[in-house]
């Protein structure tokens, strides 16, 4: 019995380019926020735009190693949820959740929106 | 292929307790779910890039505390889609390790009536703003 070499599905080739998709969306969204932080004067959403570029790199890493890995030791191991990929799923999800909400605090840190609710109640 | 690898109890450690339960699924199953977290996350990116361009990218549209109405309403609702993409993920994951049923989700209706509202909110921004 020879053992498989290749999944038929590419499925670890596919998680790998989901992966790296992520990251190229993330790069994009950073250079949206060090642009719109930088011009407009808003240091909360320029660092959000630097971690995110941090978490860029993290990521276009994590992805060629997902491809590789996935790619050769799935097929032997059969479980490719191991403890680091545990974590970077949940580092992913917490550091985008923070983005947000810095997006969101710096809207209305800099904005008119709370004086303009604020004259609304009052 | 199901059958769990011989753990070292060291890095046993550092997983979370739903994983030492149940068996490994079909590893095609387990990357096809992280592939959906990825595209729920990636929508999050989406959510929150429209947030910044329509807060400071667009500057003609309606007054300013509407935009930033809305960019605060994208905002917000990306990084809660973010914190869902996370929970979906070990939910589904669970319940493939005790080939239980995948759990039914809200999530994509509640994302219909949400895109719906902000493009209604900004149709109307278009028009009367």
């Amino acid at each position: 019995m020879s053992e498989p070499t290749r999944d038929p599905g590419l499925q670890p080739e596919r998680t790998g380019l989901a992966w790296s998709r992520t990251a190229f969306v993330t790069l994009l969204f950073s250079a949206l926020l060090l642009r719109g932080g930088i011009v407009h004067h808003e240091p909360g959403l320029a660092w959000a735009g630097v971690i995110l570029l941090i978490a860029t790199g993290a990521l276009y890493a994590w992805a060629g190693w997902r491809l590789r890995t996935a790619a050769t030791s799935a097929l032997t191991h059969g479980a490719p949820v191991t403890p680091a990929s545990t974590w970077v799923i949940r580092i992913t999800a917490l550091v985008v959740a923070l983005v947000g909400l810095t997006v969101a605090a710096s809207v209305l840190y800099h904005g008119t929106l709370l004086a303009h609710v604020r004259a609304l109640l009052s | 292929m199901t059958t769990p690898p011989p753990d070292h109890s060291r890095r046993r450690a550092f997983r979370p307790r739903w994983q030492r339960q149940g068996r490994h699924p079909d590893y095609r199953f387990s990357l096809a779910n992280e592939r959906t977290f990825l595209a729920w996350i990636r929508t999050a990116l989406a959510f929150m890039a429209g947030a910044v361009g329509i807060y400071q990218f667009a500057p003609d549209i309606a007054t300013p505390w509407a935009r930033e109405a809305l960019a605060v309403m994208l905002s917000l609702g990306g990084a809660l889609l973010s914190l869902a993409a996370y929970r979906r993920w070990a939910g589904n994951e669970r319940a493939m390790r005790s080939d239980a049923a995948l759990p039914y989700t809200r999530l994509l209706w509640l994302l219909a009536l949400f895109v719906t509202a902000v493009a209604v909110v900004l149709g109307l921004l278009l028009v009367w703003g």
